[in-house]
């Protein structure tokens, strides 16, 4: 593993403590140029790791609370007419930064988060007829509640989609949370960390995870996988060509962050819940949480070529 | 990740299987070195030697213009020895010698294919000098090495080199995919009506008994163990002193040499059918050019095709050029001529005007001592028997008066000696006499039931007329006492003890290991000859209406064959087809790989496991050879993941696979045995 990559996880670890799985994924989804969905309940961490991403990583950082009377403007930006020249004048919205925090995406109207996903796909918003260029890198982490809470709007598949990896983070083990209780408070930690990077090395390191070799025996299992997808009838469609690529781009920022420049079936077979739970709908329409078990006994079924 | 396996230079310059491609080529030549000029044989071999040396160097080249000027040397050398390059001999040898010397253009696969591939019908010219059966077993050890050479040369990019067993596995399998095809020919190919050429150049062989005879013509043939004809009866068989094989009658004598005058055919119902018991049989006559028959003295009547003679020989219209087999019926009881006529009474009492005057006075003599002629027959026999008559295979040489010399001075000779003698004594005394000439005896092979006669057997012996009884058979030979012969000869010729011996059965318990395999392969020669070689345009149409098909056209039969053999080539290969694209040798030695560590409760019986979590899981084992298995696997991942690797390499590695898996196999095995469970 990269030297530097491996202290911000060990950094990252620290400050989240027991999520491992959790924070090499989000570290992968970021060199893959994914954006996170994190879907949990609130008081888990969720915004606890987007910042504590951001500052180690060197990058700028923004958080928007997503509401329900959250309008696109909020989002983006507005221009704002200025007395002293007589023009309209463009004030950059929160969006305008390195990595954003999108806190409860689904409370928000679907306009609002159609705003986002805008900027998530194109890497650039549009504003009174003028597209304007995001900074990069470019990184949405989306916090998501679970949709039997009150007052939320699902996004839906096709916005679902935009996200590469989705992770939870779940509760922490007993003698993890203890840890938690007798340390400092997380807060002031994130406040003192130091950035162990800067955007330029996070670029190169992106433009790096792309040039990851994959072998046709890799392709031939990832293409396995898919169809087996599509064959099956637990779910409503089978995975999208995006949905295979982004399982490509993400084992290959797995494999990047292995210290190999080849992806292994291994890669895929960790990124594989992570990057296909939010895409693959069951047959009754919704994300149960029996997916994942389903779509770990595709894993184990389908066998590796040879 | 470090690359284990530094390809090593011997490996790369490794180009063609020249070992196994000379092998081939040298197996199919090998046969034809005993027919064709010893210094293409050496110049083959000298041009094989070379470049199979040449093969261990680098870049080691022959000028173009050096190989052109042995080629035209060769050809000239071809033409200087036969005065032509046409022909059975020349052109084998011009073939056999173009041929080794073709290795020397082998540079490529190419060429090589093309070697091997001629190769096939290079083959077939052995046939042109011999088909016995012991060639065409040689033959096919000669097309496995070619197949093998074929399968080195295919499988030069692809996969490991085989242990002996598994390659012989291999190269059987393919030539079990070639025999219904090869039946399918064998059987529907259109035969034509006669041979399709006579081969010119076949040296005039042996050929068993002439149409006449001087001394030292039949015992010549004696020391020749060369098969005559082999004789199976269908039903009862004769005592074994019955077994005179008559071939034909001599009835004229000029002093040296006796004659057959000629007789008439039989007329239908002429010959007397009544006494005794009747043996049918069924004889395989070698090629003699002869016209006669071999019958079981006395032939009842001819088989089809030849004529039953007076004297009771059987003659074909024409010579018998290749092997015969025909059908007949034998009384040895049946009794010939019972009366005759003064005209054949003077016939068979003639003698050469002059000559041997002693012998001619010596039987007058006895003959008015005696009341009959049985009685002067019998006192003949004695005479033999009682004085000092010896037989030998080595006589003194009779140039005047045989017969008296013979006779009176140095009463030593073979079965011509004493049968020539005896006629010429009887007819002397006016009694009408003359010479048989056939074969006595013969070996049965006791594993197919059928009696082998060879031109060892070959004998002479004669025919008395006696008044009211008709022609009697004596053999003068067998009346030599015992001692007489010399003892050489009986150990040399153990069967013609039999013909001094009361006859003694064949005593099947003691047949050597030796004998048994000369009848063994006499067997298959037998049955090579009947099933395989005279597999011929009757038998064809015979099997086909045996089978149901009346009228089957030749066109009919190569639309079928082609069909067939087409359809059974296609399915084959796309068998073959469908089987390669499944898996490739570096997927079949990790699936074996596999299959071994989950018998050795390494791993679990699951095909999503990665190649690094299988490194994992070996790592954590107590599995041997650990260290390899890993570097192994790492190996196996560099080669699937990370590079694209050149099909040496890969096959490199298969080799490793399958070795370090044997390995495990026979480690398995001990650890097992080694297990405290098994207590």
């Amino acid at each position: 593993m990269h030297k530097k990559l491996e202290q911000v996880i060990g950094l990252l670890n620290k400050i989240i403590l027991g999520k491992e799985q959790q924070i090499k994924l989000a570290v992968a989804c970021l060199l893959a140029r994914g954006h996170l969905l994190i879907e949990d309940l609130p008081g888990m961490g969720k915004t606890t790791l987007a910042h504590a991403l951001a500052k180690v990583l060197g990058l700028d950082f923004q958080r928007i609370q997503f509401t329900s009377d959250l309008l696109p403007a909020d989002i983006i930006g507005s221009a704002i007419y200025r007395r002293s020249d007589e023009t309209f004048k463009f004030h950059q919205g929160p969006i305008f930064t390195q990595v954003i925090l999108a806190d409860e995406v689904n409370r928000a109207t679907p306009k609002s988060q159609s705003a986002l996903l805008e900027a998530m796909e194109e890497y650039q918003v549009t504003s009174e007829g003028v597209s304007r260029k995001l900074p990069e890198p470019f990184f949405v982490i989306a916090t998501q509640n679970p949709f039997h809470q009150i007052g939320t709007y699902p996004l839906p598949e096709s916005q679902l989609d935009r996200f590469l990896i989705r992770i939870s983070l779940g509760y922490p083990a007993a003698k993890v949370e203890r840890l938690l209780f007798k340390g400092q408070e997380t807060r002031a930690q994130i406040e003192k960390l130091e950035p162990l990077l800067h955007a330029s090395q996070m670029l190169d390191y992106q433009s790096e995870v792309e040039k990851i070799n994959t072998s046709d025996t890799l392709l031939d299992y990832l293409q396995d996988l898919i169809e087996a997808t599509r064959q099956s009838n637990q779910w409503l469609h089978g995975l999208s060509p995006r949905g295979g690529l982004s399982l490509l781009k993400a084992a290959k920022a797995w494999a990047f962050l292995d210290g190999r420049n080849f992806v292994l079936p291994e890669d895929i077979q960790a990124v594989w819940l992570a990057v296909t739970g939010h895409r693959l709908l069951n047959q009754s329409g919704s994300r149960a949480a029996g997916d994942e078990s389903l779509l770990a006994k595709l894993i184990s079924e389908t066998s590796i070529p040879r | 990740m470090k690359a284990l396996y530094v390809s090593n230079t011997a490996y790369q310059n490794r180009s063609l299987p020249f070992y196994a491609i000379i092998l081939a080529q040298q197996s199919v030549l090998i046969p034809l070195y005993f027919f064709i000029p010893v210094w293409i044989t050496v110049l083959n071999i000298t041009a094989a030697l070379l470049v199979l040396w040449a093969s261990g160097k680098n870049r080691f080249v022959i000028n173009r213009w050096v190989k052109t000027l042995i080629t035209l040397a060769a050809i000239a050398g071809v033409f200087w020895f036969f005065r032509k390059i046409s022909g059975r001999d020349a052109g084998v040898a011009l073939i056999s010698a173009m041929y080794g010397l073709k290795i020397f253009e082998v540079n490529k696969k190419r060429d090589a294919y093309l070697l091997l591939n001629l190769g096939f019908f290079i083959l077939v010219t052995g046939f042109l000098f011999t088909q016995k059966p012991l060639i065409a077993l040689y033959q096919l050890i000669a097309l496995l090495l070619i197949l093998n050479a074929l399968m080195q040369l295919n499988t030069l990019g692809s996969s490991s080199i085989k242990g002996l067993a598994s390659t012989l596995k291999s190269l059987v399998k393919y030539l079990i995919f070639a025999i219904p095809i090869m039946v399918l020919l064998f059987v529907f190919f259109p035969r034509l009506a006669g041979p399709l050429w006579r081969m010119p150049g076949t040296s005039q062989a042996v050929s068993g008994v002439s149409d006449s005879m001087s001394p030292g013509d039949v015992s010549d043939l004696q020391l020749f163990e060369k098969v005559a004809f082999r004789a199976q009866f269908s039903g009862s068989e004769p005592s074994e002193s019955l077994l005179y094989w008559r071939v034909l009658v001599l009835d004229e004598f000029d002093g040296i040499t006796w004659t057959r005058a000629g007789s008439i055919p039989v007329q239908t119902g002429e010959s007397s059918t009544h006494g005794g018991e009747t043996f049918s049989y069924n004889i395989t006559l070698e090629p003699t050019r002869l016209n006669y028959l071999v019958s079981l003295d006395r032939p009842v009547r001819a088989p089809v095709k030849s004529r039953l003679y007076r004297d009771f020989t059987v003659t074909t219209k024409y010579r018998i050029q290749d092997r015969t087999r025909y059908q007949l019926e034998s009384k040895p009881d049946l009794s010939i001529e019972p009366t005759m006529s003064e005209r054949r009474k003077a016939f068979f009492t003639q003698l050469p005007e002059s000559g041997n005057e002693r012998a001619r006075s010596w039987a007058q003599e006895l003959r008015l001592g005696v009341e009959s002629d049985e009685v002067f027959v019998q006192r003949l026999l004695q005479q033999i028997n009682q004085q000092p008559y010896y037989y030998t295979l080595t006589p003194p040489t009779l140039e005047e008066d045989i017969v008296d010399s013979f006779w009176f001075d140095f009463r030593r000779g073979f079965c011509e000696h004493y049968a020539s003698a005896l006629v010429f004594l009887a007819r002397a005394a006016g009694i009408p006499a003359r010479v048989v000439i056939g074969y006595q005896g013969g070996e049965k092979n006791p594993l197919s039931n059928y009696w082998i006669v060879r031109y060892a057997n070959a004998h002479a012996w004669t025919e008395i007329w006696i008044e009211g009884e008709g022609w009697l058979r004596v053999d003068p030979t067998a009346a030599i006492a015992r001692s007489r012969i010399e003892e050489n000869l009986l150990n040399d010729y153990r069967q013609r003890e039999t013909l001094f011996e009361d006859f003694p059965a064949v005593n099947l318990g003691d047949i050597s290991w030796y004998q048994e395999f000369q009848y063994w392969l006499d067997d298959l020669d037998s049955n090579w000859n009947e099933w395989i070689l005279d597999f011929n345009q009757g038998k064809q149409r015979q099997l086909f209406s045996g089978l149901g098909f009346q009228q089957i056209r030749d066109r009919d039969l190569i639309i079928i064959m082609i069909l067939v053999s087409v359809g059974f080539v296609l399915f084959a290969s796309l068998r073959q087809f469908h089987y390669k694209s499944e898996k490739s040798p570096l997927t079949k030695s990790f699936d074996d790989l596999e299959k071994l560590l989950v018998s050795l409760e390494v791993i679990e019986q699951n095909k999503s496991y990665g190649p690094a979590e299988l490194i994992i899981r070996v790592k954590a084992s107590t599995v041997a050879k650990k260290a390899e298995l890993i570097l192994l696997l790492r190996e196996y991942i560099r080669m699937r993941y990370q590079i694209e690797a050149n099909q040496k390499d890969v096959q490199k590695l298969v080799r490793e696979f399958k070795r370090v898996t044997r390995f495990l196999k026979v480690n398995n095995v001990i650890t097992r045995k080694k297990s405290p469970s098994s207590l």
